[in-house]
């Protein structure tokens, strides 16, 4: 069984975005869908379709088809009242309907409706009314299951932020979390504003946007979310969007139990050297780790979900590295430009990406991976029975809960499927960390037996295919 | 003229950690002469003038003279994002350097000598790979597999007038250690 690498043209030193342009065209296997931002304006908008299997993208220019279109509240009602506010909350749900009807069919739609001062929120009549009206011109028009997804991270979705029940943290192995594996209704009863007003008509979705410095154990609590709406979802063909993005909102503080307010959004500074010139330095939201970005993406969005939608700005950039880019007003980061020589400052038009778009390939790794699981396809992926070293078989739970203990015990979890001799499986342990002290041996055991030992490093996605 | 390098080896429960160094950067801590002056005078003067290994350590001393075990050549990545708040001074820098363990290449980690004490009443904190708890005061060194990534964050706080803002700053460093020969 050999570890599936990550694909070959992956460029740490580019900055820019990469398998949107070079990676090789296929189909994800289960009928699996992904969304990405363009960023480069010199990309072939009907080129990028397919590439490393990412089938959808928000960008205006591309064709209806492959578009991923992200709504927002002030764009549907554009201007203002004489009062200056945004228009949106003041439509009756018919005006919400004509906007609807409006417009075309996509390959998929997300919004943030609840987000901006034209806010709506997803129990508001507007909001339904549009969102039905959504649904049934896909239907007129032949869709019969549409990519229509509710707000992302809207709150009526399920959160276990903290493991915490009406603010008390009740841990992974609470009797409330442990409960929701029970059955369908115990899932269904997490998100009742979900499943009695929009289920049949929007997808939810699980946003993750890594609010603190304990990113890397949250993805026990992203990984359990994912799961409770899998199996709420009662529909024909259950799908679940992980919307996430690279940025953290917060660091830790130089002095441990002080934070004040605004160690949010005063944020860090990345730098990069541009040859002799000089350098340039971003003020801005710090991005978290990219392998754990790409385990998440693989395991919660990929395996799970079977949806993941990138969340990002539409700003543009350059390819040149000698160019650098230049703030524009509104600029959730600002650029600094420093020289030893006087050189000024050598603005692209646009420039290259003062932050790494490096995330993106996250993204497109864990395609790469998922991909190399085609011959299994179909089949659910279960968790394995495995154990570390020589130590104690952990067995799988029968009602699929094992991310509770695998959180419980800050220890790994092993997914699995097996199909006409082919064997696939992935190891993770958010617990362990990178460096050598961070390797464990792991055996895991197929539910026909078959056995396979690797060695896996800590925070790192270990895929396996056989 | 060649380099020459001794190998320092320490063997902890059956692994060997072996770390090389040039010669000219090996002094007699007692006398502060150089101790590779001549080659007649190289690894058993070193070896008299050590301190006791720790316990549980042994001391390995081997002239490598005539070449030693090479390392990967690459770090790709590491150094070209790498951030640095202040150009005056070689703030919290982390490097990067090879180690064999057991047979095999690993970077190792460590912070520079070069680096900055803190200002009086400010601590640094460097926090790494996605950890719960940050690393504090000072860092100590971490092995690493060819072809790992880490987003290293740190800063120096809670006042720093290193940077004229009157509060915390913060970076971060982006390390890939490259694969062997590429």
């Amino acid at each position: 069984m050999a570890r599936i690498g990550l694909p070959s043209y992956l460029d740490f030193a580019n900055w820019c975005q990469q398998g949107i342009r070079v990676a090789p065209k296929f189909t994800l296997p289960d009928g699996v869908k992904v969304a990405v931002i363009p960023k480069h304006p010199d990309l072939n908008l009907t080129d990028i379709v397919g590439r490393g299997g990412v089938q959808w993208f928000r960008a205006n220019n591309v064709a209806d088809s492959a578009k991923l279109r992200w709504m927002e509240s002030k764009e549907m009602f554009p201007g203002f009242n004489p009062g200056g506010e945004r228009p949106g909350r003041q439509k009756t749900p018919q005006q919400w309907v004509d906007v609807a009807n409006s417009m075309p069919l996509f390959a998929a739609e997300i919004d943030e409706f609840l987000e901006g001062e034209a806010n709506i929120d997803t129990q508001d009549s507007q909001y339904t009314s549009f969102k039905q009206a959504r649904k049934a011109k896909y239907q007129a028009g032949g869709v019969s299951d549409p990519e229509i997804y509710l707000c992302y991270g809207a709150l009526i979705l399920y959160g276990a932020r903290g493991w915490k029940v009406d603010g008390v943290y009740q841990g992974p192995l609470g009797t409330y979390y442990r409960n929701l594996y029970s059955s369908q209704s115990a899932a269904r009863n997490t998100m009742p504003g979900y499943f009695n007003v929009h289920e049949g008509t929007s997808l939810p979705n699980v946003k993750y946007y890594p609010e603190g410095p304990a990113t890397a154990p949250e993805f026990y609590e992203k990984l359990h979310e994912m799961e409770v709406m899998m199996k709420g979802l009662n529909i024909a063909n259950p799908r679940c969007a992980y919307v996430s993005s690279q940025l953290i909102e917060s660091l830790p503080d130089t002095i441990p139990d002080n934070r004040p307010g605004w160690d949010t959004h005063i944020l860090i500074y990345q730098g990069r050297q541009v040859g002799t010139a000089g350098k340039v330095t971003a003020q801005a939201h710090p991005d978290w780790d990219w392998d754990q970005q790409l385990a998440m993406y693989l395991i919660i969005g990929l395996m799970t979900g079977k949806r993941v939608i990138a969340w990002d700005d539409t700003s543009q950039y350059g390819t040149d590295p000698v160019t650098i880019y230049q703030s524009q007003p509104g600029d959730f980061h600002i650029t600094y430009w420093s020289s030893p020589n006087g050189t000024p400052p050598p603005y692209g038009n646009p420039g290259y990406p003062p932050l790494r778009l490096t995330w993106y390939e996250a993204i497109y790794a864990a395609c790469h991976i998922y991909k190399q699981f085609e011959r299994t396809a179909g089949q659910n992926w279960q968790y394995l029975k495995f154990r570390v070293g020589d130590g104690p078989w952990i067995e799988p739970q029968a009602d699929g809960s094992d991310v509770l203990f695998a959180a419980a015990n800050s220890r790994g979890i092993a997914k699995g499927r097996f199909y006409q001799g082919a064997y696939d499986f992935v190891y993770y342990n958010p617990s362990k960390p990178k460096d050598r002290t961070g390797y464990e041996t792991i055996t895991v055991e197929f539910s026909n037996g078959q056995q396979y030992t690797r060695t896996c490093q800590g925070r790192v996605v270990n895929p396996f295919a056989e | 003229m060649a380099t020459d390098y001794i190998e320092i080896a320490e063997t902890k429960n059956g692994t060997t950690v072996s770390r090389y160094y040039p010669v000219d950067s090996v002094v007699d801590c007692a006398t502060g002469d150089s101790l590779f002056n001549s080659d007649s005078q190289k690894a058993s003067k070193l070896l008299n003038s050590r301190p006791a290994a720790p316990a549980g350590f042994q001391w390995v001393l081997k002239d490598c003279s005539a070449g030693i075990p090479q390392p990967p050549g690459s770090t790709e990545g590491f150094g070209t994002s790498y951030v640095q708040p202040s150009a005056s001074t070689q703030f919290m820098d982390l490097a990067l350097r090879w180690v064999l363990v057991d047979g095999a290449w690993w970077g190792e980690v460590y912070e520079r000598q070069t680096s900055r004490q803190p200002d009086a009443g400010n601590r640094r904190m460097w926090w790494l790979d996605g950890q719960t708890t940050p690393v504090y005061d000072s860092f100590s060194p971490k092995l690493y597999a060819p072809g790992t990534r880490l987003s290293v964050y740190y800063g120096e706080g809670p006042t720093n007038s290193l940077f004229g803002q009157g509060f915390t700053s913060k970076a971060q460093q982006s390390i890939y250690i490259g694969n062997p020969n590429t």
